[in-house]
């Protein structure tokens, strides 16, 4: 029964794992009663009823809240930034060499470079309102702001932005379980990396020259828009509970 | 239902069995578990019980008591009480005129 009860969050359990196991050793649960405690913990997930005593954590001052806030709006800022520049790459002029054709799409760095800009921004945001014993998720912002960095040189640089984008998640992960970010938010993020991942492999096996596979890295970088609207949109809304759901 | 019902979703009904269960006293979950079961005939799951049980008590509507033993009873707040009675009111002028028009019905 207990493997059951860990299904809820940290803070639920903090709250109710007491007197929940005492009402289960007076009534044994039935196969209904398992479904339903199941299901309740996937409630307990997604409209979370208690705030996490870490949420709560006295460490961060309202000042370096008010900080992540504002931050908060330059990962939004991202999300803007982030596909106009690949909305420029696309108007950018056909560019033929001895490899064949390619689009050049020099005139986008400044917009690409900026919306990179704007999520180590966000991360910084998240490396302040995140409690000292999220100790995963703060190590995964920590490397992914230098990896962020080495992706606004250029896209080539695109591995750097892949691994950098797989600590996000890991950073998504590591915060909803500390109640800073909200399970759909966490949830989001995860979807985008795993669904660019998804477009490189398909773009990695069907692209057959430098257009199509621009092609398949200008969808792979739409997909990635999410990313920025939930690490900015997190920050954006700290300082309410996450219990507000 | 009222509309600070409605927001309780799925656990809008659960929530007011769980209100009436504790109108007549502080109960701790599984006495507020066989009580339910007794007035409305139905089991009430643990997971729906502890989940109706998270939002009444966020909303102030009952608040918790000091443990006994590795029980803690519940009790009905007074905001608890105003809003069980206002949706009792509700419902039972709903059940009034349902039941005019089913009777003006049959004659």
């Amino acid at each position: 029964m207990s493997a059951l009860i860990r299904l809820y969050p940290r803070a639920w359990r903090e709250r109710y794992e007491a007197e929940f196991l005492t009402l289960l050793e007076a009534r044994p649960p039935t196969l209904y009663d398992r479904f339903d405690i199941v299901r309740g913990a996937l409630d307990a997930r997604l409209h979370p009823q208690v705030r996490s005593a870490e949420r709560e954590d006295p460490s961060v001052p309202e000042g370096d809240r008010r900080i992540a806030r504002v931050l908060g709006y330059a990962g939004i800022a991202g999300a803007i930034l982030w596909p106009l520049s690949f909305l420029v790459m696309l108007a950018g002029p056909v560019v033929y060499d001895g490899d064949g054709a390619y689009r050049d799409g020099s005139a986008a760095f400044p917009f690409f470079f900026g919306a990179v800009v704007l999520m180590v921004a966000g991360l910084i945001g998240h490396l302040i309102t995140l409690p000292r014993t999220a100790v995963v998720g703060r190590a995964s912002a920590l490397i992914a702001i230098p990896l962020f960095l080495l992706l606004g040189m250029g896209p080539w640089m695109w591995y750097f932005g892949l691994a950098a984008f797989f600590l996000v998640a890991v950073l998504a992960v590591t915060g909803q379980r500390a109640g800073t970010w909200s399970p759909w938010a966490s949830f989001t993020v995860v979807c985008s990396v795993l669904g660019v991942m998804l477009i490189g492999v398909v773009g990695a096996s069907l692209a057959t020259d430098r257009m199509s596979g621009g092609a398949f890295f200008v969808v792979a970088g739409m997909a990635l828009v999410p990313v920025w609207l939930a690490v900015g949109g997190t920050l954006m809304r700290d300082g309410q509970s996450v219990a507000a759901a | 239902m009222n509309r600070g019902f409605d927001e309780l979703g799925r656990f809008a009904e659960p929530s007011l069995y769980i209100l009436v269960s504790l109108a007549d006293g502080p109960k701790h979950g599984y006495a507020i578990m066989t009580d339910v079961e007794a007035v409305s005939g139905s089991p009430m799951g643990p997971g729906t019980l502890y989940g109706a049980l998270a939002r009444l008590e966020r909303r102030g509507l009952i608040e918790a008591l000091e443990p006994e033993d590795r029980r803690r009873p519940y009790r009905l707040t007074a905001l608890g009480a105003t809003t069980l009675e206002a949706q009792l009111r509700s419902l039972s002028g709903f059940v009034a005129t349902g039941l005019a028009r089913v009777e003006g019905k049959a004659k």
